[in-house]
């Protein structure tokens, strides 16, 4: 709903302020992107992105399915609008059409989209966090169409927002740096993950543990062979119950994993070693002695108890140009549109951006997550 | 992105170098494709798939001084790039086929279609990779061949579009 107001309003602006047959190509988009920004991520399974690694869930691919269901009511009522709207909304999400406006692509999905002005916010009020604020406003109502040379319009913002698109930048950067990338979220995350993939080992070993049936449904069948409606029967609660169920499993480590996940007594963040061969990254040996130490304290099950997650080097800058000034391309970057009508990558008009930008340069960082107790026996490891 | 394989890309190119990062960009992907273990994510870009984690990974070799990058002016006015190892470079494939012998096998698995393809014409890269990606999103060729050439503004009845899909083709068994 709240990327739906944004789009409302980017829309409504765009519409008042833009001329000639841009005004025409405008008001022919209002109804797919509107209907693309209420509807994107109508195909999130429980818990969203975090669950998605837990049962190979796609939300994309169910966002597709269930607009493209001419059973789906909401295909249904866009159907209504006009017969070729779910379609329409369906192009916009997937955004890999050529022929798709890139303005209309920007505004559903880039650097700067309704989206992730809308769970900036959104995520900064929920987690209580004194960051994320931005003038939205500000970013709204200055946004510019721009007729480049090839044909394409594209996205711009005079260089009177540039001072927003940096507050933007920033807010970003603080909501990972500080909510997304926190240890002790990462930390949940990865103790979730760990206690379904032993679910799947059980599995997959011929001794499956306890199943709700809508959840075994959706998970150990392809799915192209689930409907949207078995789909859309796994919610929040199903999952939360099928992770009761397992707290009394025979196996003691999924038992072990769902009581500390549900008790809220996550694993503690620990940094590796320096690696020793820089073209593998190899951490084996010392992975191998951490899991003899986990041994030794009875944690039998060494790989669900030293668990590993990487922080991908695009999760840790807020914004990322193009290295590659040659490859700069209007969908993958945010440009300014200056008073001469020249248009620039913002950082290059913007040059306290570089320091962050280039946060995003480094490489992958690996942090490793062990149960508390075991905090100070890994971290003397060498 | 492993680096060992793209150190190992580079030292298969021979004395010459490995010319081009848009080359290089795609042959990485097609490699990806036939199941080499590259560790990069694709995304649709300018001339095609793009991966900012083997961008990102040659940057760090760069500094890490294992990769030695050099620009030539072409005759278009624009810049060639070309990557060749330093002897810290030589020194560290080495070190890392001493101490994982499972990961040389794994390239040299893949050794012979990394030479074609570095001898591949730089169009059939750019578009049936393209094509390739596209394919994997929808496997129809027919709308992926579409999509590709209008993607690059290209005349799908051209000979050179048709070759392109023959090449993308032949990587689909």
């Amino acid at each position: 709903m709240g990327v739906l107001y944004l789009m409302s309003k980017a829309y409504s602006h765009l519409r008042d302020t833009v001329k000639g047959s841009q005004k025409a190509q405008v008001e022919h988009a209002k109804h797919s992107l509107l209907a693309a920004a209420l509807l994107h991520d109508v195909g999130h399974g429980p818990f969203s992105h975090l669950f998605e690694p837990c049962m190979g869930i796609n939300h994309e691919y169910w966002s597709i399915r269930i607009i493209s269901d001419p059973e789906s009511c909401i295909h249904r009522k866009l159907s209504k609008v006009y017969s070729n709207l779910p379609t329409d909304v369906c192009e916009l999400i997937k955004g890999d059409k050529p022929s798709l406006p890139r303005w209309e692509k920007s505004l559903i999905s880039s650097q700067l989209d309704m989206d992730r002005m809308d769970y900036l916010r959104r995520d900064s009020l929920f987690s209580g966090a004194g960051y994320g604020h931005f003038d939205w406003s500000r970013l709204i109502t200055t946004m510019e169409l721009h007729e480049n040379d090839n044909e394409s319009i594209d996205l711009v913002w005079p260089e009177k927002a540039s001072m927003s698109i940096e507050e933007y930048i920033f807010a970003r950067y603080y909501m990972y740096q500080n909510v997304y990338l926190h240890k002790t979220t990462r930390g949940f995350e990865v103790l979730l993950q760990a206690m379904w993939k032993r679910a799947k080992t059980l599995i997959d070993e011929g001794s499956p543990p306890e199943l709700i049936p809508a959840i075994e449904k959706l998970w150990l069948n392809d799915p192209d062979d689930i409907s949207v409606a078995e789909y859309l029967a796994v919610e929040e609660h199903s999952v939360l119950y099928q992770m009761q169920a397992w707290t009394s499993s025979t196996d003691s480590v999924l038992k072990d994993l769902a009581t500390r996940f549900l008790n809220r007594d996550g694993f503690a963040m620990i940094d590796p070693p320096p690696v020793s061969d820089p073209l593998t990254e190899d951490r084996s040996e010392w992975e191998s002695k951490v899991a003899d130490a986990l041994n030794d304290k009875d944690f039998k099950n060494a790989s669900c108890y030293c668990l590993k997650d990487e922080l991908k080097a695009k999760y840790l800058s807020p914004y990322r140009p193009e290295p590659e000034k040659g490859l700069q391309d209007m969908t993958n970057a945010i440009f300014i549109k200056s008073d001469n009508g020249q248009v620039l990558e913002v950082s290059e008009s913007l040059p306290r951006l570089k320091a962050v930008i280039e946060m995003g340069m480094s490489s992958s960082k690996f942090k490793y997550y062990v149960p508390k107790s075991m905090r100070k026996i890994v971290q003397n490891i060498k | 992105m492993n680096k060992y394989f793209l150190m190992k890309l580079i030292e298969a190119s021979g004395d010459e170098g490995f010319h081009g990062r848009k080359r290089l960009q795609k042959v990485v992907f097609f490699l990806k494709f036939e199941g080499l273990a590259v560790n990069a994510e694709y995304e649709l870009h300018r001339f095609g798939p793009y991966s900012h984690d083997l961008s990102q990974a040659c940057s760090d070799l760069k500094s890490q001084d294992l990769l030695e990058e050099k620009t030539s002016p072409t005759a278009r006015g624009g810049v060639e790039y070309s990557y060749s190892l330093t002897t810290p470079g030589k020194a560290a494939i080495s070190h890392t086929e001493e101490v994982s012998p499972t990961t040389k096998t794994a390239f040299s698995l893949a050794e012979s279609t990394a030479k074609s393809l570095i001898s591949s014409k730089l169009w059939d890269l750019e578009l049936g990779s393209t094509i390739l990606f596209y394919y994997q999103k929808c496997n129809d060729w027919d709308h992926a061949f579409s999509n590709a050439c209008e993607f690059k503004r290209k005349d799908s009845t051209s000979s050179s579009s048709t070759s392109a899909l023959a090449f993308a083709k032949s990587f689909v068994k």
